[in-house]
């Protein structure tokens, strides 16, 4: 990126101790770190305790690409559909952990726009899912007595087809 | 405070608020519903109007969740149903409807209830008390999913001895103001009136202005989209159709000129045009059926096009279709009116004017798609299909669907038409 020289550089280190070195406009996007800069609490390298290097390497990469500026109006078109493919091909990731920490991620770092898009991706896999599917994937438990259960799953009983 | 249920640590989990305030947000209604069964905390989150509120914000996210509902009226009852656009069963199922429970109406049953629009989950509905009755004794705004109405204040314009069928609606959402408001287009005095559900109050508005109208036009209802409600009006003489658009913010309508059938083919017949939107744009669907040459002799072929409104409010032809069926099944082709282009390329079609059977919808499968380019300096056709096949939504056999003002495009929300009494 051209502008690199001249844009400041903070130092991020996640929780297993990996640092990372991100302009200082790109990491804007977090509140999160805005309001340490803010403070000016972003002298040293930012610890984020809840963030492993993986998790914080992926997200990285999503406030880059939604940093970058178009030229034009004619770019700005293309852009806003290659962006568009870029955020369907970022949720797609192998191991539903990683989608977890990435909401997780987003959550603590206050990205807004990236917390709507892990979400949207979390709401799209369990949408389809059963009740019992549910629980076990959020480990939730039952605490409903069986008559209870039985209640409210015939008031919903259309919800079950 | 009740112990927390355990989860074990190992695990990675999304914090708790994170599921229930952005997560399940997100999910469709029949989800949610479903999973009002998890545990108690959920129930009982899932029914607080917090997150209904919340619901609702996502409700332009759930337009993937687009379902057609139609009412089947009976001699003795009314029911109605739902299916979903997008839902697509093996194409020699037939495919069943989602019943509906009828909205619970404080005294006798009406004598007829016309479908008269539907926007973010609410339903508009035309109540006739008495087969005598021309005009509506009255408009309810109703969700079918958690079943609250409204019944809409009684408006001092109302009672103009204006028959139904000159009153077109449209349903719409002011976002500055977070009102929802009910547009009525009055083709007989030409005036529009708008309902605003905030204040349970009419007002008139003088719009019509340049808009020439005649008689012999059939009007769609609104379709919303971007702060504008659109109409589309079609002649039934000229075989041509145009655009009028309602300005939500100035409140104004005006007029897009959308094309006609090819000048050359002055012998199309069976014309229709629908308005949906696809992609966030508007779009319109022109069917019609022509003879069509083809190894020196004439063939009956249906043409689809499908026009896109674009930014700069032209009309831009986006697809076409050449649909050649066997003879003796053109028939049924003829009648079809498309009112949804599936994802997948195949289409939701009604059928016209088959006022007391149960064969009115059906899914168009495109099976084959050849791209053939006409020999010499003609223009290039489009797709042309000769194999295809419909699959049919059947019911009972004392249902009858008819195509007077009773069916919608819907998508379901937990918009409450009582939002502004709490």
């Amino acid at each position: 990126m051209s502008s690199s020289s001249s844009s400041k550089m903070i130092e991020l280190r996640s929780s297993d101790g990996e640092t990372f070195h991100v302009e200082e406009t790109v990491v804007l996007q977090s509140e999160t770190i805005k309001q340490m800069i803010d403070d000016d609490c972003a002298n040293a390298a930012i610890p984020l305790p809840n963030v492993t290097s993986m998790t914080l390497a992926k997200v990285i990469e999503y406030i880059k690409k939604h940093a970058e500026k178009p030229k034009d109006d004619d770019d700005k078109k293309v852009a806003e559909e290659d962006l568009k493919k870029f955020d369907a091909e970022f949720v797609k990731v192998d191991q539903e952990s990683m989608l977890f920490d990435l909401v997780r991620a987003a959550n603590y770092l206050n990205i807004k726009s990236l917390l709507d898009l892990t979400c949207q991706a979390v709401a799209d896999s369990i949408k389809d899912l059963s009740v019992e599917e549910v629980r076990k994937k959020f480990n939730i438990q039952n605490d409903f007595t069986p008559e209870e259960e039985a209640k409210v799953r015939k008031e919903n009983a259309w919800a079950f087809d | 405070m009740k112990p927390k249920p355990k989860r074990s640590t190992l695990e990675v989990h999304v914090p708790d608020d994170v599921i229930l305030n952005h997560i399940l947000a997100r999910v469709p209604t029949k989800s949610v519903c479903r999973f009002n069964c998890v545990s108690k905390e959920w129930h009982s989150f899932l029914a607080s109007d917090m997150f209904k509120n919340k619901h609702n914000q996502h409700v332009d996210d759930h337009k993937n969740n687009l379902k057609f509902m139609f009412l089947s009226k009976t001699e003795t009852s009314f029911e109605f149903a739902t299916i979903d656009c997008e839902e697509a069963p093996p194409s020699d199922k037939d495919l069943t409807p989602t019943r509906r429970p009828l909205p619970p109406f404080e005294e006798t049953t009406p004598y007829d209830i016309h479908i008269l629009t539907s926007f973010h989950g609410l339903v508009c509905l035309g109540i006739l008390k008495d087969w005598r009755d021309v005009e509506y004794s009255d408009l309810i705004l109703w969700n079918p999913l958690t079943n609250e109405y409204k019944r809409l204040s009684k408006s001092k314009y109302q009672h103009r001895d204006c028959i139904t069928l000159y009153w077109k609606f449209g349903l719409y959402y002011s976002c500055c103001e977070d009102y929802y408001k009910l547009l009525c287009l009055n083709l007989f005095d030409d005036y529009v009136y708008i309902y605003s559900l905030k204040s349970d109050s009419w007002r008139k508005v003088d719009a019509f202005q340049h808009i020439s109208r005649l008689f012999i036009e059939r009007w769609s209802q609104g379709t919303y989209l971007n702060e504008n409600l659109y109409f589309l009006r079609q002649d039934i003489n000229n075989q041509s159709s145009s655009i009028i658009r309602f300005d939500t913010k100035n409140e104004r309508l005006s007029k897009i000129e959308t094309p006609c059938v090819d000048a050359n083919n002055q012998d199309a017949k069976f014309y229709f045009a629908t308005i949906m939107v696809k992609s966030d744009c508007i779009h319109v669907c022109v069917k019609y059926d022509i003879n069509m040459s083809c190894d020196k002799s004439f063939q009956r072929t249906t043409c689809i096009e499908l026009w896109k409104l674009d930014e700069y409010g032209k009309m831009k032809q986006v697809l076409t279709y050449q649909l050649r069926p066997l003879l003796y099944d053109h028939n049924t082709i003829s009648s079809l009116i498309p009112f949804h282009l599936m994802k997948n390329g195949n289409w939701l079609m009604l059928k016209n004017g088959s006022s007391f059977s149960n064969d009115r919808i059906y899914k168009v499968y495109l099976k084959k798609k050849m791209h053939i380019t006409n020999k010499g300096k003609e223009k290039e056709k489009g797709n042309i299909y000769d194999d295809f096949e419909y699959a049919n939504v059947r019911m009972d056999d004392n249902i009858n669907i008819n195509n007077l003002a009773r069916e919608v495009r819907y998508i379901e929300t937990f918009v409450s038409p009582n939002r502004y009494m709490k």
